[in-house]
């Protein structure tokens, strides 16, 4: 609680600041759902062949899970907050349609007929009659659409929006609860906020309706326009960075003062930031030296000339106890030790991420290659959990472990990939959730241990030297054993589009930050 | 006042509601459309306002066509009340009496003054209600509101669709009665519907008997029951046959006196003459035997106007005599005919 406390107060600023974005993305959104969502669910109500289309569509889109949601805008829209809006947009636009459609057919026949026998207008009786009697109806679903658009709005943080989703994600890639709360606590006072807020509206919504909705929508338009426009004026040279990166000893901060860069940062998922570098919405990304995305869209990777990151050597590692225990299973892992080159890495990446293969088909390709069996196929439950990160890589990886074991021991082996961040699967191992996963040594120097800057120093660029340390300490630390490395790295690295980074003349990080400077001395 | 020349509507469905009809409603008469459910006598009371447009033939109100007319402002000049009454659930009770008023551009002293007015006609008090939601009134104070609504504007012709037909029987006795000594005394032309032949007998000056979309017979409810124009106009009435002749049939009708004559009054009358015990000769024999019930020692004294002295001494069977006497001679007289 102490804590949360000094962390909210240390980070006042940005928490305003996400807040404010909070607002601004939820009100934008829920402001052009009104203004669409009530026309149409009125055409709905005046139109019945349109009726059942309309409700249908804004339906099934609620039905999409937003994440997903998210990344159809990516590819169309881009980062940022537009395709944010226009998501949060299309949920707010459910709830309003179906209760002005709803509103507006639960007034009684017998009142809208007696209207229009006394000699009311179409018109008159919709403004008269109808809209009045649907308000209330109405406004449950504004307000409905609020409180979910509150909560989508937090996932915006994954393409760049902002909001209060940023410390929520970069906490749950961390494993680091305080700055969840950080996120979560404000977001949900928000959504409580609002909720009571438009309740208390909801049911003195005749009395106070005309100079309420009108000072509202004046505050909130200014509020939204503020918000969003610091979002949208951003035209600079920007680098898209995975939230775990912003916060790692290895991490951004380090990356600036090592080589005197000088950006805007968006934030965003790191699976998602790929494309959004393809699509022009960032210029350099910090992605991984191995993803198949990097083949796939034809970018290129800048080298580290002043050896800022540390080797990532790809090792499995379990606990000590483990091992001993099943010698084994040890002995089908390391069948794969020192056989899959950083070249060779990159292009199965490739495979599942630019030709589609599944990631079980291309791991089961390359053993077969190299002449290991992989006929056994077991389906029961599972001896063994096998886990990894959100990357193809350890998907890959995991499926490759999977068959060694199951085809050179007596175990069942089930999969448990695609966990977000460094910290939860490394917690999931050391409690025993699972048993095996692949961890590069340049995050286990960082991320797992953080020595002190000398012996980080002290070990540079050395790929042995990092590895024995890593391993040893790991041993000593945790009880963890890392088993023989695979062969391939995968360094984080600094990657623009190729066409850009030869047309700027750019090769490494170096000439990176000199382009940067020389174009702010401009 | 109302003329409708071979109207026929046919339904987008195909199906037929109303059959080249043509009838003349006069000004200031109450008509009755009856038939069973779904014979078309709605359908045809909302051409009149136009809330259904026929698919031909011309419907003329007041001479002149009523398609010539816009139709909100033809409506505007038509009161219109519904079984459901439709009053707006978030008006006020004067706000609802005030909609065509204020569609007219009253100012607001004459809607007030109207309105209250209007209350006082309909037997509501204006100052308990004036200001009360719909909700908080009963089905028949609702129903009293939804016919001030439509008296409003003071409109000539006023259409009604069963509109006591959702309230219970006690209730819409007593409301029947009131809106049926209401129409005597403001000379409008109205047109009802409804499906209860009792009603239609009690209220209307004529009827129109349609069945599946054609008229059967349009006439006075006398006409309707002892010369019925075809069989179904018989057997539509065959089940309640005595009852509706009852009251079908005025005092007058049996007495076949002169006009001016005598006084009809409750016995014993003759000192202290009460306006309550006076007789009218053009009430319905049902409704006097039905009173004679309530005062079993009572005859009927019909007394001489001038001389203030009694002719006659009617009792309940005299009158069921009279009665009997009346409908032979009118079969003859249809025989001879």
């Amino acid at each position: 609680m102490v804590d949360l406390w000094q962390f909210i107060v240390s980070n006042q600023a940005e928490i305003l600041d996400q807040t404010i974005e909070h607002i601004g993305l939820t009100f934008v959104s829920l402001l052009i759902a009104m203004a669409i969502g009530v026309p149409l669910g009125l055409l709905a109500t005046r139109l019945e062949k349109v009726s059942g289309p309309v409700l249908g569509a804004v339906g099934v889109i609620q039905t999409i899970p937003s994440i997903a949601l998210l990344g159809f805008m990516l590819p169309l829209l881009g980062i940022g907050a537009l395709p944010a809006i226009v998501a949060l947009f299309l949920y707010a636009l459910l709830p309003i349609v179906r209760n002005t459609y709803s509103g507006i057919n639960e007034v009684e026949t017998s009142v809208t007929e007696s209207a229009r026998g006394m000699g009311m207008t179409g018109g008159q009786i919709l403004r008269k009659v109808e809209l009045p009697l649907a308000t209330p109806v109405i406004f449950a679903g504004i307000r409905a659409a609020t409180v979910i658009n509150v909560g989508v709005a937090t996932l915006c943080a994954l393409i760049g929006a902002g909001g209060l989703g940023e410390f929520i994600f970069r906490g749950i890639a961390l494993n680091n609860s305080i700055m969840i709360l950080a996120g979560a606590l404000p977001a949900a006072l928000l959504a409580l906020g609002f909720d009571f807020v438009l309740g208390l509206l909801e049911r003195n919504v005749s009395k106070f309706l005309k100079p309420l909705s009108y000072g509202l929508a004046v505050v909130l338009v200014f509020v939204s326009l503020y918000s969003v426009s610091t979002v949208f004026s951003q035209d600079q040279f920007r680098i898209g960075v995975p939230p775990e990166f912003l916060e790692r000893a290895d991490g951004y901060k380090g990356l600036t003062q090592q080589y005197d860069l000088d950006m805007p940062v968006v934030e965003m998922n790191a699976s998602l930031m790929y494309q959004a570098l393809d699509n022009k919405r960032v210029d350099v990304i910090v992605g991984y030296s191995t993803d198949g995305r990097i083949e796939a869209f034809d970018l290129k990777v800048l080298k580290d000339d002043k050896n800022y990151f540390p080797p990532y050597e790809c090792a499995p590692i379990v606990k000590e106890d483990f091992a001993e225990n099943y010698p084994d299973v040890i002995a089908a892992i390391n069948k794969l030790a020192g056989k899959i080159s950083t070249q060779q890495m990159t292009q199965l990446n490739s495979a599942v991420d630019h030709k589609g293969q599944e990631e079980r088909a291309v791991a089961k390709e390359y053993l077969q290659v190299l002449d290991f069996r992989t006929e056994i196929n077991r389906q029961g439950d599972p001896d063994i959990l096998i886990g990894g990160k959100l990357q193809t890589e350890q998907f890959i990886l995991a499926h490759m472990y999977r068959m060694l074991i199951e085809n050179y021991t007596s175990l069942d082996v089930g999969l448990r990939s695609g966990l977000a961040g460094t910290q939860i699967v490394f917690n999931a191992l050391t409690n025993n959730e699972i048993q095996l996963y692949p961890e590069y040594t340049g995050t286990g120097l960082h991320v797992l241990l953080p020595p002190s800057k000398q012996v980080t120093d002290s070990l540079g660029n050395d790929r042995d030297a990092v590895y024995n340390y890593v391993a040893e300490q790991s041993l000593q630390q945790f009880n963890i054993r890392w088993l023989q490395p695979l062969g391939f790295e995968n360094t984080y690295a600094l990657i623009m589009r190729r066409e850009q980074a030869e047309q700027l003349g750019i090769e490494t990080i170096s000439d990176l930050a000199d382009y940067l400077s020389a174009d702010e001395i401009e | 006042m109302i003329q409708f020349q071979t109207v026929t509507k046919i339904f987008k469905d195909g199906t037929t509601a109303v059959d080249e009809l043509s009838f003349h409603i006069r000004e200031g008469e109450t008509f009755g459309l009856i038939g069973t459910s779904g014979c078309g006598k709605t359908t045809t009371l909302k051409m009149i306002n136009r809330l259904v447009e026929p698919t031909s033939g011309t419907i003329q109100i007041n001479g002149s066509e009523s398609t010539s007319q816009d139709p909100e402002e033809l409506r505007r000049q038509i009161g219109y009340v519904i079984q459901d009454v439709g009053l707006f659930p978030h008006y006020s009770v004067q706000q609802n009496i005030a909609t065509v008023p204020k569609l007219l551009h009253w100012d607001e002293r004459r809607i007030a003054s109207r309105s209250e007015e209007l209350l006082q006609m309909v037997g509501l008090d204006p100052e308990t209600y004036s200001e009360r939601k719909p909700q908080s009134l009963s089905g028949g104070q609702q129903q009293r509101v939804g016919l001030a609504r439509a008296l409003a504007a003071n409109p000539p012709i006023i259409l009604m669709d069963e509109p006591f037909g959702a309230l219970d029987p006690i209730t819409k006795r007593q409301i029947r009665a009131e809106v049926s000594s209401l129409f005597k005394h403001i000379n409008k032309t109205i047109v009802l519907v409804t499906h209860d032949v009792f009603e239609s007998f009690e209220l209307c000056d004529r009827l129109c008997l349609l069945d599946d979309g054609k008229m059967q017979q349009i006439g006075t409810p006398q006409e309707l029951l002892f010369e019925p124009a075809n069989n179904f106009v018989d057997s539509f009435f065959a089940s309640n046959r005595f009852q509706l002749e009852l009251l079908s049939v005025t005092l007058s009708d049996i007495l076949e006196q002169k006009n001016g004559e005598g006084e009809l009054y409750w016995s014993p009358p003759l000192k202290e003459e009460q306006e309550d015990d006076e007789v009218k000769p053009n009430r319905t024999l049902y409704h006097i035997l039905e009173e004679m019930e309530q005062r079993p020692q009572e005859n009927l004294a019909i007394i001489h106007r001038v001389e203030k002295r009694v002719i006659d001494s009617l009792g309940f069977s005299d009158l069921l005599d009279r009665f009997q006497q009346y409908k032979r001679k009118r079969k003859r007289r249809e025989q001879d005919g």
